[in-house]
């Protein structure tokens, strides 16, 4: 099976015109769960790295 | 939506004397010309006159007004209606130039204004953080600036060289 990359990046910059050209309130609330979706990601996430750890215990 | 929130408090501040002019830049700018990408805060750029006798202009008015709407102060931000709100003072070459030509625009019947999307796009260039050019380059593909008009931007701001640096290192052998 091949992958077709051209078609592939076709598509999403396809995808990117559309979103670019939707109304201004309509990119906002995209946004606004774009925003949701990352804080609820970042409440959950695990240090990687014990520096990491370390940094967030210290604040 | 809150953010019109945000952008009204500002156009009180404006009315009220404030500062003279606001306009949003950043990821949030781009946003009226770009598809949404995700950002954490909002860039907006005031016009302030230093106060005599000091280099530094002094936004405390600003971020006390907003503290006053119910504002919270994270470091460099200020917290307000969901949004970390990053003020800053338009107080160089290229900045100011944005500022006195940002655009006029309208979310769902609240007025701000922005930043154009060739001043984006060279602010972006100047800036040079891989989210910037990354930033640069989708206003490049989704072809949305006047390239004259960008060209003369960067061509004022002595940005030359350093788009000559960009176009070999991303738009090279591109078709």
């Amino acid at each position: 099976m091949s992958t077709d990359w051209e078609k592939i990046e076709k598509s999403k910059r396809e995808e990117r015109v559309r979103l670019a050209g939707l109304p201004i309130g309509e990119k906002f609330r995209i946004l606004d769960q774009m925003r949701g979706r990352a804080a609820a990601i970042k409440a959950q996430k695990k240090p990687i790295f014990k520096k990491d750890q370390a940094q967030r215990e210290k604040g | 939506m809150d953010i019109k929130e945000v952008v009204n408090a500002f156009n009180e501040m404006e009315a009220a004397g404030l500062f003279a002019r606001y306009a949003i830049g950043g990821a949030v700018g781009a946003l009226f010309y770009l598809e949404p990408t995700d950002t954490f805060d909002v860039d907006i750029f005031i016009s302030l006159s230093p106060v005599p006798g000091r280099l530094l202009v002094d936004i405390s008015p600003v971020t006390d007004y907003l503290i006053k709407k119910g504002g919270i102060r994270e470091k460099e931000h200020v917290r307000i209606f969901g949004w970390p709100v990053q003020i800053l003072a338009a107080s160089e070459g290229l900045l100011e130039e944005a500022l006195n030509e940002a655009l006029d625009k309208d979310i769902e019947g609240t007025f701000t204004r922005v930043f154009s999307a060739e001043h984006l796009a060279a602010i972006a260039l100047k800036t040079g953080r891989a989210k910037d050019k990354a930033r640069l380059l989708q206003f490049l593909e989704a072809d949305v600036l006047d390239r004259k008009k960008f060209h003369d931007i960067i061509d004022r701001h002595g940005l030359k060289e350093v788009w000559k640096k960009f176009e070999n290192q991303f738009l090279k052998d591109r078709p």
